[in-house]
């Protein structure tokens, strides 16, 4: 106990150890970026890739297990106390992206797509260096600490184009799961006006756990799924002749990656104040 | 003179982060009861297909339905995030009859169906799992599919919906 409350000042003291207290409320809103692979979403692709060739199907576009950089927004609030050149920052934030379709398609020109949505809420940790009051450049180092949110769609496409998500084919839904995420990042800001800085961040998400669980993690949980496969298969052989195995023929959530933001921050406060 | 080429340069740089991000995000079942949740069924359109599932052979469109009102409470159904909906279909006379039933939207998808009173009577032909083709905030897309015993695409169900 002694030595947390001697570990603690000893971290803290520094912010402090200017004349000046510096505290602000922290604004921001922006475009958000997140580049994430998933070993486990291409063994999905590789399985729906053998399995058409097996059939029969002439595949003119196989599924490559190369997820897109997804694209959205962010938004984040918080607050930061220290010295005029060091601050412990403390922000929430919402950040929410969407890939582009991977696709899959036939000779007669129908197929499918798949596409994932990603949405972080997260808290972050950091300590900002720099004084905007002398020079406009400013940096912080990071630790996130939050829940993601990863959905699947999964769409047939039809030979004009049109596209459905509905009951028609099985593998056709929105797959979804949550999990635990921690990431480590530095963020970039630059004074623009006032107290409005131009921010980029960027943050590594690493997966903590490299192992295939033995139940069910995305799944499409909707009423009308109830007598249907809810999930997205290992194995598309397994899946057709024993739908019913969603526990061990299911993939498991190992989206992780990099993690960028470019956008706006309001700082309300002293902050970057002679 | 450098003081106002940064400040507009400053501005400039404002307006094209806050345009780029500008994002209306998923507003899901939001946007269709707000407001007062009335949408005018402006036609549903029906195709069926050759056996090979490229040609049309039969194309018909019923105009002017009637109205669906989305309504912000739950249904029964309410793990599901199933929300009321009252679908006021046209008769032959020029009446109204409400027909009311559960509806689960999420931008991507939506599914109109019974509701769990058994004296309630939904339209057979809004009931099903409509993919959302078009999600504008005045007006909508839906569309349904269906496929042949032999895999090949068989029947298409286009719903267009109009904010009243």
């Amino acid at each position: 106990m002694k030595r947390t409350i001697f570990s603690l000042c000893f971290l803290v003291t520094p912010l402090f150890a200017f004349s000046q207290f510096s505290a602000f409320l922290i604004g921001g809103y922006g475009m958000g970026f997140s580049h994430y692979q998933s070993t486990e979403l291409g063994v999905f692709f590789d399985s729906y890739n053998a399995y058409q060739k097996s059939t029969g199907a002439n595949l003119t576009q196989e599924f490559k297990n190369d997820i897109p950089t997804s694209r959205g927004t962010y938004w984040q609030i918080g607050g930061a106390i220290g010295g005029p050149a060091c601050q412990a920052v403390l922000t929430v934030e919402v950040i929410k992206t969407q890939t582009k379709a991977m696709s899959a398609r036939f000779d007669n020109t129908y197929g499918r797509d798949v596409w994932c949505n990603y949405r972080t809420s997260n808290s972050t940790v950091g300590i900002r260096f720099g004084n905007p009051a002398k020079f406009p450049v400013w940096g912080q180092f990071d630790m996130d600490m939050g829940v993601q949110m990863v959905t699947i769609n999964s769409e047939y496409v039809y030979s004009d184009g049109s596209k459905s998500i509905g009951l028609d084919h099985d593998l056709n839904g929105r797959f979804s799961n949550f999990g635990f995420a921690i990431g480590l990042g530095a963020e970039l800001g630059v004074k623009i006006y006032g107290p409005v800085h131009f921010v980029a961040s960027a943050h590594w998400l690493p997966n903590l756990n490299k192992q295939h669980p033995e139940y069910h993690e995305f799944e499409d949980l909707s009423d009308w799924n109830a007598l249907r496969s809810d999930y997205i298969p290992r194995d598309m052989n397994e899946y057709v002749n024993n739908p019913t195995n969603s526990t061990g023929n299911s993939i498991s959530n190992d989206f992780r990656g990099l993690r960028f933001t470019a956008g706006l921050q309001l700082t309300l406060g002293n902050y970057g104040k002679e | 003179m450098a003081k106002n080429n940064f400040k507009t340069l400053a501005l400039a740089a404002i307006s094209a982060i806050t345009f780029a991000a500008c994002d209306p995000g998923d507003l899901g079942i939001k946007r269709m009861y707000h407001g007062d949740g009335t949408w005018t069924i402006e036609s549903l359109r029906w195709q069926t297909f050759d056996s090979t599932g490229t040609k049309t052979v039969i194309d018909t469109t019923q105009e002017n339905l009637g109205e669906l009102i989305f309504f912000r409470s739950k249904t029964t159904n309410a793990l599901f995030d199933h929300y009321c909906v009252v679908a006021q279909m046209k008769q032959a006379d020029g009446s109204f009859v409400d027909n009311p039933g559960e509806v689960f939207f999420d931008g991507v998808r939506a599914n109109m169906q019974e509701d769990p009173d058994g004296n309630h009577n939904y339209p057979d032909d809004l009931e099903g799992l409509w993919t959302v083709t078009e999600n504008h905030r005045k007006s909508q897309v839906w569309t349904i599919y269906a496929n042949q015993p032999n895999g090949y695409l068989g029947m298409k169900k286009t719903l267009t919906l109009k904010k009243k």
